[in-house]
């Protein structure tokens, strides 16, 4: 199975171009982790999922709490991130994917951490693989500088972020 | 000969205000263009071109603020204009027709500008901001850009079937 993290506009809309590189013949089950309040990335993977409707290939929206809303406050976002990394940990340990692909959103962060969690105490490696967000040509963004620590593979999508990040695999031209 | 002008997902006042001024219209109209479709965003009340049909040099104009089917207008023009956001930028790109990308110098984060500076500095669009987008219309700096490389995500699979084999 393979897990999908989905956030906001931008990022939603470059995961789709990214999964049309991937082969979902051979990740029959699908798991879509996607922010509670985000409506348009359930378009979106209805879209993707809806083109395909192909027997014996089946997928899950999991949906949890934002860990960090546009604007919240510093002083209330670790109870929400709490929130999130929960219900992250109730949809890893329940659908065990094999991997995690993610490219930025917020939700990216609590995910890297329970595949992080879950492989320490041994019960199962989720590789995580972090796509940096094409928009980002000289920084990081805040998610991609916490995932460089934690993903397993980390892309970047213009070649003068390898020279600061030299773990970065540079890819162009994915979308 | 139409052009489309796109904010995306938000807004840009500046933008929209400039596309409905007699100078940009006059430009666009200078280079053979006849239709104008502009996507405001929430900017959509600041459309406010002028009202009498030569002051728009015979330029016939479409405007909302969001729409269902950006591909189909995106394929039916011949210039696009668009706010300097990644994601817009790259449905211009992949369109394969020339791209003027408008900063938005008003936006917090500026690294959506750093695409767009990027791309324009190997030739694959022009990026400019709001004041001088007329003068560049006129001067048909969009005219000789080069192709943008069909977008591959291949690799992304290969890397996720590379890990789930180990």
């Amino acid at each position: 199975m393979l897990c999908v993290v989905l956030g906001s506009g931008g990022h939603t809309a470059e995961m789709m171009r990214l999964l049309q590189g991937v082969d979902f013949g051979r990740y029959t089950r699908r798991l879509y982790i996607v922010g509670d309040s985000d409506v348009l990335s359930l378009d979106q993977i209805g879209v993707l999922e809806g083109d395909r409707n192909i027997q014996n290939e089946e997928y899950y929206v999991g949906r949890v709490p934002r860990s960090r809303k546009v604007g919240q406050s510093w002083k209330s976002t670790p109870a929400s991130f709490a929130r999130c990394l929960l219900s992250v940990a109730g949809l890893l340990y329940n659908h065990r994917p094999d991997a995690i692909l993610c490219n930025g959103p917020a939700n990216c962060v609590a995910v890297g951490i329970v595949a992080m969690v879950l492989r320490i105490v041994r019960f199962k490696r989720i590789p995580v693989i972090y796509v940096e967000s094409f928009a980002r040509v000289h920084s990081l963004s805040l998610s991609g500088k916490i995932l460089y620590l934690l993903a397993d593979r980390f892309v970047v999508q213009w070649p003068g972020l390898v020279r600061k990040y030299p773990r970065a695999e540079y890819i162009p031209h994915l979308v | 000969m139409a052009a489309y002008v796109t904010v995306g997902s938000t807004g840009f006042d500046e933008l929209v205000r400039t596309v409905s001024t007699r100078e940009f219209l006059q430009a666009l109209a200078g280079r053979g263009f006849n239709r104008l479709v502009v996507q405001c965003g929430y900017s959509f009340g600041l459309f406010k071109p002028p009202p009498t049909e030569s002051e728009t040099f015979g330029i016939a104009m479409e405007s909302f603020d969001y729409t269902t089917w950006p591909q189909r207008l995106v394929d039916q023009a011949d210039l696009i204009i668009c706010h300097a956001g990644a994601g817009s930028i790259l449905e211009a790109l992949h369109s394969g027709k020339p791209t003027i990308a408008v900063v938005n110098r008003g936006l917090a984060d500026n690294h959506q500008n750093e695409v767009a500076s990027e791309l324009a500095t190997t030739g694959y669009l022009v990026v400019t901001e709001p004041r001088n987008l007329a003068s560049v219309v006129a001067e048909s700096g969009y005219a000789s850009l080069r192709p943008y490389p069909r977008a591959d995500p291949r690799p992304i699979g290969e890397v996720i079937d590379e890990e789930t084999m180990l």
